[in-house]
């Protein structure tokens, strides 16, 4: 057999490969390879040696994003004074070592071992330039291969297409291992394993199909595949790559960076980048593969106007669009005052867009009427580390969790809501550090393979305060206080009226029982490790913030934080795990009623004067209206106008019954999105949205990190999405224009002293900058609050428990609470229209066997689900996920309505909705459909 | 705005003060609507408790008073 054709090389445009991991450390060890001389950390491989000092070892089995294994033997070297031909990536730099990478005899054993595998693996069995082997082929001088394919092979297994982003050919596979090794490793699901000895050795689902199986579709395995055996079948579809563009992800807010992969002008893959700070080289199979929405039949990509809601819409030209839009705000204006119109920001748009939004109406509408879907879900965040940091930032990197011995994880479901970061915190569990739970719902990190959380307390919905405060009552009265940390970096004054009120007996775990559910001894353990691990880290989600004490149960967890002196370095800290991809930069850029951007108050002097400056007008000095304001005020026939950015809110706000009357009450509603949304079908104006392969901005992530987002393909609406709100406030009399999106960055830096430092040149020299980044921290700031607080001295603010009106009764006996899942992505807007719903066809009501069997429901039932404000139907799964008197739904698609149960009931502090605890009744229903159905149902 | 909706948020906001003595705490209220609450929703406020429309427990009613009409 003749090799017929000249290995390219595989992926056109993966970044260079040191094939084994680095290994942290000062280089200590000096060797020398193929006479170069290199130093490096001691227990580096020869192979990574080599690499550094600049020499290829030929290999397989090895990549440096995984352990090296040892199996495939083409990475022999000969080492000075020592027997035989060790492999390379398993083999440990010594002192003094010297290495040939390269001898007559070397060179003969791989061109040996290589023939074998190509005697399995002939040519065509992977698409030209596609294939590692076939470039190791040329890489070692093998011209001919001397077996053919009479004898016993592996050739005529079948391809298994179950999963719809990718097909397993075993007759390509050459038993590497890459694929488990990066299933264990990387993304720690252990859904692949090798079945069979020697040649009936095979990469097998644990037995079954791709799709059966437990495997989550990262495409970890895909991405390790030295051959075609795991390819995308996009790949497979449009041929291989060209061209690359570096972008950012826009699904959740773990902020991953990707190689969107070209041929001309067609995306044919994304590839997660291991320059990538947030994932670094990992990704999941929303981000991975879930980009069909983009190019979707459903996609509008032309602005349409109507007079009133019930009118078909009117197809017309931007500047028809425009100019509707412009004139109907205006005329409100005129009719009703200009505090009649607002807008929403959206987290899914990029910092750009975001700014020039709050710009339109802070300038334009002459208001201070914009708010941003952070509303929904972490404003209690902005509004609780302020009050106790300083700002509105989670504390830590991502990276950072690598160095915590225990971690507190709250109301977060990371393997379904952010699956790159769970990736990573489940590799540090696995290494030993322990886990601590605070969930109702038994979440999948409470007991996954070679995990298993050292306590779950599972408490009811709405208690988290009690649970909280439970836990630093035990700090508190056990001397577990950090008394060094708390004199040296914290407020005097606030602690010792902080840790008064945290001891009195009402907050004790025994006397929270009752309320929390959670037996006392259980929340006692669980404080102590927290409090006595050299470094424990808190991790949250909406599970804290959705909830009528959202904002106190964030300041609960900085005050334990503070207390047990675990803020300020590597490995701990207070980290919320924002929804979307861009929650941070939305609330970074002024997206708040009450503040500009950087998180300064309205009301100050010094800051409006920065933008009246800037802007060339005058500032308001009060704070506008909140989207529930909004909506009331509407309600009311005070607010007559709204401008909505990217956000589908007539979904995804609670109470949908009481928002789609608000938004009916309009007089003008704008949408501006990728699809006409439940919001858009009672909209007047529609405005084509860019998707994010589209788009050229920045986003900014959960850890403060600001990426690049790079369009791979011009707007299909023809116009960029900054430029609309642009030319909407233009059109109303105040000019607003940018030649370029890099222009609104700049202007941002001008009058944000926290992104003083970010530029598309620096970001793109830098390949992204965590904030602040400014004179102070040119380079940005992985880790808060190190030296001192933002604020200064920490503050401790006391936070009594105040349970939730939403109380389950006689007539409601059940509480509510909802979540993500991994395969969908909030309302679903984009994943409902991939092949996602391959995995998540439709929103289940999880409710236990207990709960179940009173009520005569059998596991896949249709149900009514009644709350006080509305009902809607919904197919029960019967688990023990959930305790008995708790049920669980997600939100994914219009049809289940989760939202139309959900009440108005809202955190104190910031009126983020409490979607979390929802008393309501179970029946069984028929599978009619029900929904929208409102009060008094 | 609906007082309804309004008194709700406002006694809500005071019950989540009682770690402070009553003073401090109608006093964190108010600040609290100053910083947060738009002027409209403040003066709808102010009208309903001028009205006698508001049931207002204590710590809101004390916080309420000190608002300046917007």
């Amino acid at each position: 057999m003749t090799l017929l054709h000249e290995p390219t090389g595989r992926r056109t445009v993966s970044s260079s490969d040191m094939g084994t991991p680095r290994v942290p450390g000062e280089p200590t060890v000096d060797v020398e390879i193929d006479g170069v001389a290199v130093s490096v950390p001691a227990g580096t491989s020869i192979m990574r040696a080599a690499a550094e000092a600049g020499i290829d070892v030929p290999k397989l089995c090895a990549t440096d994003s995984l352990k090296s294994f040892g199996s495939c033997r083409v990475c022999l070297v000969e080492i000075e004074g020592r027997p035989g031909a060790p492999a390379s990536c398993t083999t440990p730099v010594m002192p003094g070592m010297k290495v040939a990478t390269t001898s007559p005899k070397v060179d003969k054993l791989r061109q040996g071992v290589v023939e074998l595998y190509l005697s399995d693996h002939p040519v065509g069995s992977c698409p030209e330039g596609a294939c590692e082997l076939h470039d190791m082929a040329e890489t070692v001088g093998l011209t001919d291969v001397r077996y053919g394919q009479e004898g016993h092979n592996h050739l005529n297994i079948e391809v298994d297409a179950s999963n719809p982003y990718f097909s397993f050919d075993p007759k390509a596979c050459i038993v590497c291992s890459r694929c488990v090794r990066a299933c264990d490793e990387i993304q720690g699901t252990f859904a692949l394993t090798v079945e069979g000895r020697g040649f009936e050795s095979l990469i097998s689902a644990s037995g079954t199909s791709f799709m059966e199986s437990e495997c989550v579709s990262c495409g970890a395995c895909v991405q390790a595949c030295p051959t075609t055996a795991l390819q995308e079948k996009s790949v497979i579809e449009l041929g291989l790559p060209t061209r690359t563009v570096k972008t950012t992800c826009a699904y959740c807010g773990v902020g991953c960076a990707f190689d969107a992969e070209m041929r001309g002008d067609e995306l044919v893959r994304m590839t997660p980048s291991k320059e990538g700070g947030a994932n670094e080289g990992h990704s999941c199979v929303k981000g991975r593969f879930a980009w069909g929405y983009a190019t979707h039949r459903e996609r509008v990509t032309a602005p349409m106007v109507r007079e009133k809601i019930t009118d078909e819409w009117r197809v017309v030209s931007w500047d028809e669009a425009i100019a509707f839009t412009a004139r109907r705000f205006s005329e409100l204006q005129q009719q009703y005052g200009p505090d009649s119109i607002g807008g929403i920001t959206s987290s899914r748009c990029t910092n750009e867009e975001v700014f020039v939004v709050q710009k339109m109406v802070r300038a334009a509408f002459g208001n201070n009427n914009v708010d941003t879907c952070a509303r929904v879900c972490h404003s209690p965040t902005g509004y609780g580390l302020k009050q106790t940091f300083g700002t509105s930032a989670g504390t830590q990197d991502f990276k950072s969790v690598e160095d915590a011995d225990v971690i507190l994880l709250i109301g977060a479901n990371p393997t379904d809501a952010h699956p790159v970061f769970a990736s990573r915190m489940k590799q540090r569990l696995r290494e030993g550090a322990q886990l601590v739970v605070v969930d109702p719902r038994r979440i999948d990190l409470v007991r996954t393979p070679h995990i298993e959380a050292a306590h779950h307390l599972p408490l009811l919905p709405g208690t988290n305060v009690a649970m909280v405060n439970a836990l630093a009552h035990v700090v508190v009265t056990e001397g577990l206080v950090d008394r060094d940390f708390v004199a040296a970096r914290c407020d005097d004054e606030s602690f010792a009226a902080w840790e008064a009120f945290i001891a009195r007996p009402e907050n004790s775990p025994e006397a929270m029982e009752s309320a929390t559910g959670v037996a006392a001894s259980e929340i006692r353990a669980a404080a102590r490790l927290y409090a006595t691990a050299p470094n424990a880290a808190i991790y949250y989600g909406l599970g804290v913030t959705e909830h009528s004490q959202g904002s106190t149960m964030v300041m609960g967890m900085a005050n334990l934080a503070m207390a047990t002196g675990n803020i300020g370095r590597v490995g701990v800290g207070v980290n919320p795990l924002r929804g979307q991809n861009n929650v941070q930069g939305s609330c970074d850029m002024g997206s708040f009623p009450h503040e500009f951007s950087g998180y300064r108050h309205v009301s100050d002097d010094t800051v409006r004067v920065i933008f009246e400056d800037a802007w060339g007008c005058e500032m308001r000095a009060e704070p506008g209206l909140r989207i529930p304001n909004m909506f009331d005020a509407a309600v009311a026939g005070t607010f007559r106008g709204l401008f909505v950015q990217g956000e589908d809110v007539a979904q995804s706000d609670p109470n949908v019954t009481h928002v789609t009357a608000a938004l009916k009450a309009l007089d003008l509603l704008v949408v501006q999105d990728l699809f006409i949304n439940e919001t858009a079908k009672l909209a007047h104006v529609f405005l084509p949205g860019t998707s994010f392969l589209e788009k050229d901005g920045t986003f900014t992530n959960a850890e403060r990190r600001t990426n690049r987002v790079r369009p791979v393909m011009e707007p299909k609406t023809g116009k960029d999405e900054w430029q609309v709100a642009c030319d909407i406030a233009t059109a109303m009399g105040y000019p607003m224009g940018y030649d370029e999106a890099s222009q609104i960055m700049d202007e941002i830096a001008r009058v944000t002293p926290t992104f003083a430092g970010v530029s598309f040149a620096h970001l793109d020299e830098a390949g992204s900058l965590q904030g602040p980044c400014n004179d102070a921290a040119p380079e940005g700031t992985p880790i808060m609050h190190v030296d001192e607080f933002v604020r200064g001295k920490g503050n401790f603010v006391p936070t009594p428990y105040v349970p939730t009106d939403e109380k389950a009764n006689r007539k409601f006996p059940l509480l509510l609470t909802t979540g993500r899942i991994l395969s969908q992505y909030n309302v679903g807007a984009q994943t409902r229209r991939t092949a996602n719903i391959e995995w998540h066809p439709e929103d289940l009501l999880e409710i236990h066997e207990a709960d179940a069997a009173e009520r005569g429901i059998s596991d896949g039932d249709w149900v009514a689900v009644n709350s006080r404000v509305g009902e809607t139907h919904l197919r029960a799964r019967i688990t023990d996920r959930v305790p008995q008197g708790v049920v669980y739904t997600t939100f994914h698609y219009p049809e289940s309505g989760a939202n139309v149960v959900t009440t108005e009931n809202s955190d104190w502090a910031t009126n983020c909705p409490e979607y979390k605890v929802t008393a309501v009744q179970i029946r069984p229903a028929n599978a009619v459909d029900p929904h929208r159905v409102g009060a008094g149902a | 705005m609906s007082a309804v909706d309004l008194v709700r948020m406002v006694n809500q906001i005071a019950v989540n003060q009682t770690h402070l003595p009553d003073d401090e705490a109608a006093a964190m209220v108010a600040q609290h609507l100053t910083m947060f609450w738009a002027p409209a929703m403040q003066r709808d406020l102010l009208a309903a408790v001028d009205a006698g429309d508001a049931d207002l427990n204590e710590v809101a009613l004390r916080a309420v008073r000190q608002l300046e009409p917007a």
